[in-house]
């Protein structure tokens, strides 16, 4: 059974929708604000079309790959490949789009996130739900700071992890901060 | 039934061709190969007695066409499946590290046999062919080969939005974590990951 969930929120700063698309088909960095994916990577890109691989390990437990077909700068269509289809069957796996339109109260603009997937609503529903509110995070920031530290510790195996990295952001409701390992 | 996969390969397109055309090599590092046996091979046509790894024994001959330089099309002439058509096309990664293939597999199969355990089997066998055709050309991806990716292509291709470099000059890929304050208490998602802190 398919569940499709689709959901919006309003970004009422000056920002156009061509800032807005160009982040939802920056594909290879959705890492680094899209909450529920920890990895992703672009594997092929030819005029409006993309596909890439994600690895999402509340959504699914192996990588997966979605094919995206983009209208700049009004919507984006995934669904994912890399799974055997029937022909005149219709599709099992992952799909959805991001529409992105002009707000009918005054300026603004409006992001509606759909998604269908064969899983719980509750999930499908929870995880729409927060890669909006990152991206109203991402589009409310008035200033990012940029700082130099030395990894923090005892916070759990999965902080020390991420802290391993040469870089990490920091998403907080208001602000968000990049920091830099000290080598 | 049919799929479209594209999987990666940590090495110049010119090696990875070379290793896939080597058909007689297939079952020394391709674990979904357990024999294969070339039959002919003369211009730009191979013609192959396989055996793929499943829980069944699948038994094919399949003709391999390569006349294009990038792309490998293989088809069954007569075997277990009631047809089988696959084309490899092979191309640069969009990060200019590396060689993507792009895998088309059509499959029809009888009336009687497992769909289920037959796509979960071919399935794994394209997630096996990453794995081990990675392994098998480890190394052939050196620092020097990278740079030696032409600028004319470099500049064909849509160049991804310019990142601060790390090592290498490679762009740093960073990792995230969000926090939400929710009715529960703070969601914290770190590594795609989510937990709650009440």
């Amino acid at each position: 059974m398919l569940f499709i969930v689709r959901l919006k929120i309003d970004i009422i700063n000056n920002i156009t929708k061509e800032q807005i698309f160009k982040v939802l088909t920056d594909f290879a960095y959705y890492a680094e604000w899209m909450p529920d994916i920890a990895d992703s990577t672009i594997l092929a890109q030819e005029g409006d079309i993309a596909v890439a691989e994600f690895f999402s390990p509340e959504l699914m437990e192996e990588k997966y790959q979605l094919e995206f077909v983009c209208s700049k700068p009004d919507s984006i269509i995934y669904k994912q490949i890399g799974i055997f289809e029937e022909t005149g069957k219709p599709s099992l796996g992952l799909s959805g789009s991001w529409e992105i339109i002009d707000s009918t109260e005054g300026s603004g603009t409006v992001i509606i996130g759909e998604m269908n997937f064969k899983t719980n609503e509750k999930k499908t529903n929870l995880i729409l739900q927060r890669r909006l509110d990152a991206l109203q995070q991402m589009f409310s920031l008035t200033t990012t700071s940029t700082q130099e530290c030395n990894p923090i510790s005892a916070l759990g195996t999965q902080i020390l992890e991420t802290m391993q990295n040469e870089e990490i952001i920091v998403w907080i409701p208001g602000y968000k901060s990049i920091y830099k390992k000290v080598n | 039934m049919n799929v479209q996969k594209y999987i990666k390969i940590n090495a110049l397109q010119e090696y990875v061709l070379q290793e896939l055309r080597a058909f007689d090599t297939w079952p020394q590092w391709w674990p979904g190969v357990q024999s294969l046996d070339v039959i002919k091979s003369e211009n730009g046509l191979s013609v192959v007695d396989i055996v793929f790894k499943t829980l069944i024994a699948i038994n094919a001959t399949l003709e391999f066409d390569l006349s294009n330089e990038n792309i490998i099309k293989a088809r069954q002439i007569q075997g277990w499946f009631k047809t089988y058509n696959c084309d490899w096309e092979l191309q640069q990664a969009p990060d200019g590290v590396g060689t993507i293939i792009k895998i088309s597999l059509t499959v029809e199969i009888g009336m009687l046999a497992p769909k289920g355990m037959i796509r979960s089997q071919l399935t794994q066998n394209l997630n096996q062919l990453e794995t081990a055709l990675n392994k098998r050309l480890q190394g052939k991806m050196s620092l020097s080969d990278r740079k030696a990716v032409s600028p004319e292509t470099a500049e064909q291709k849509p160049q991804p939005p310019v990142r601060q470099k790390g090592v290498g000059d490679l762009p740093i890929k960073r990792k995230s974590i969000n926090i939400f304050q929710t009715k529960e208490g703070l969601e914290i998602w770190i590594s795609g990951r989510r937990y709650i802190m009440k």
